[in-house]
């Protein structure tokens, strides 16, 4: 019974850790911003599903809140809002693949429909103004004009998972049991 | 046994992920949004030493002045190079020499005096632009 109220109890540690797991992302992001295509948030937040659970709940909002702080929450903002909680659902959703591969493949995949999941607020936006065909209209072109990009973020998460996958692996387990996560 | 499955899975992962890459790229091949050759419709219109005047209607994607004037069919100009661009000094063969009688090429983009260069003249659609022949006071 104690051990089960513990487990619903957000501990210090599991606030400092959110901190830090936010930080990291954060960071990663606006170091890499001038790449185009090569990001490690679609890795970071893989992995933190993976190895800490469901303080990914906390770390995907604060995440988004603070980018939405920096840049202005624009249109932009209200796809962060799904795109990110979608590839963590992905993540739980899979966590007993422990295949660098598997875990490269789905990284290039979202990489390849984050530009056709991000078009969905354009489609909405054309719907209202000039009903369904307005909405196909405006999404499939806002969509067309990204593949470009999407391609190279697809590959850009393939080549990430697969170099920094394995040895993040062993650290975060590390990391785990030094924690007593 | 196990390895050969799990190979077999990972080579049709990657394959459907090509595949998809290829669907993508011809798409955007197909569908992408193409420049409209000629999209700007400009006039530019060229006043000689004897106040004649000849026009020079146009359809251009030049995104400056002298880009459209070499795009002009008939019009001729020529200069010499500046750190400005290029200062035009003859236009359908008529030389304006400043030295001689304080006489130039005066730029203008809808009746107002141009701000820029011609390299730096931006062209919008429906612009008109005069090359007018002018002695300095």
């Amino acid at each position: 019974m104690a051990k089960s109220e513990k487990k619903h109890k957000i501990t210090i540690q599991d606030i400092a850790l959110i901190g830090v797991m936010v930080a990291v992302i954060v960071v990663c992001k606006e170091m890499l911003s001038f790449v185009p295509g090569i990001e490690l948030v679609s890795f970071w937040i893989i992995l933190f599903t993976l190895f800490f659970g469901w303080r990914i709940l906390f770390v995907v909002p604060v995440f988004v809140l603070i980018e939405g702080c920096i840049y202005g929450m624009g249109l932009w903002w209200i796809m962060y809002l799904y795109v990110w909680p979608l590839l963590a659902l992905l993540a739980y959703l899979n966590r007993k693949q422990e295949s660098v591969w598997f875990w490269s493949i789905l990284s290039a995949a979202f990489g390849l429909c984050f530009g056709f999941l991000c078009a969905i607020p354009y489609f909405v936006i054309g719907i209202t103004d000039n009903g369904i065909r307005g909405g196909l209209y405006a999404g499939f072109t806002w969509w067309v004009a990204g593949i470009p990009h999407d391609i190279l973020h697809c590959i850009g998460n393939f080549v990430v998972m697969l170099v920094l996958y394995v040895p993040m692996r062993k650290i975060m387990k590390k990391l785990r049991c030094s924690l007593q996560l | 046994m196990e390895t050969k499955k799990t190979n077999k899975k990972l080579i049709v992962g990657i394959a459907a992920l090509v595949a998809v890459i290829a669907i993508l790229a011809a798409i955007f091949v197909i569908f992408r949004e193409k420049p409209v050759e000629g999209s700007k419709s400009i006039t530019i219109e060229v006043v000689n030493k004897s106040s004649e005047s000849e026009n020079y209607q146009l359809k251009t994607d030049a995104e400056y002045l002298r880009q459209a004037m070499e795009e002009a069919d008939g019009l001729t100009f020529s200069g010499t190079e500046s750190e400005y661009g290029l200062m035009v000094d003859t236009v359908n063969g008529e030389t304006a020499d400043y030295n001689v009688d304080g006489a130039y090429w005066a730029f203008y983009v809808n009746g107002e005096y141009c701000m820029y260069g011609i390299d730096t003249q931006p062209v919008e659609d429906g612009d008109t632009f005069s090359i007018v022949y002018t002695v300095g006071q």
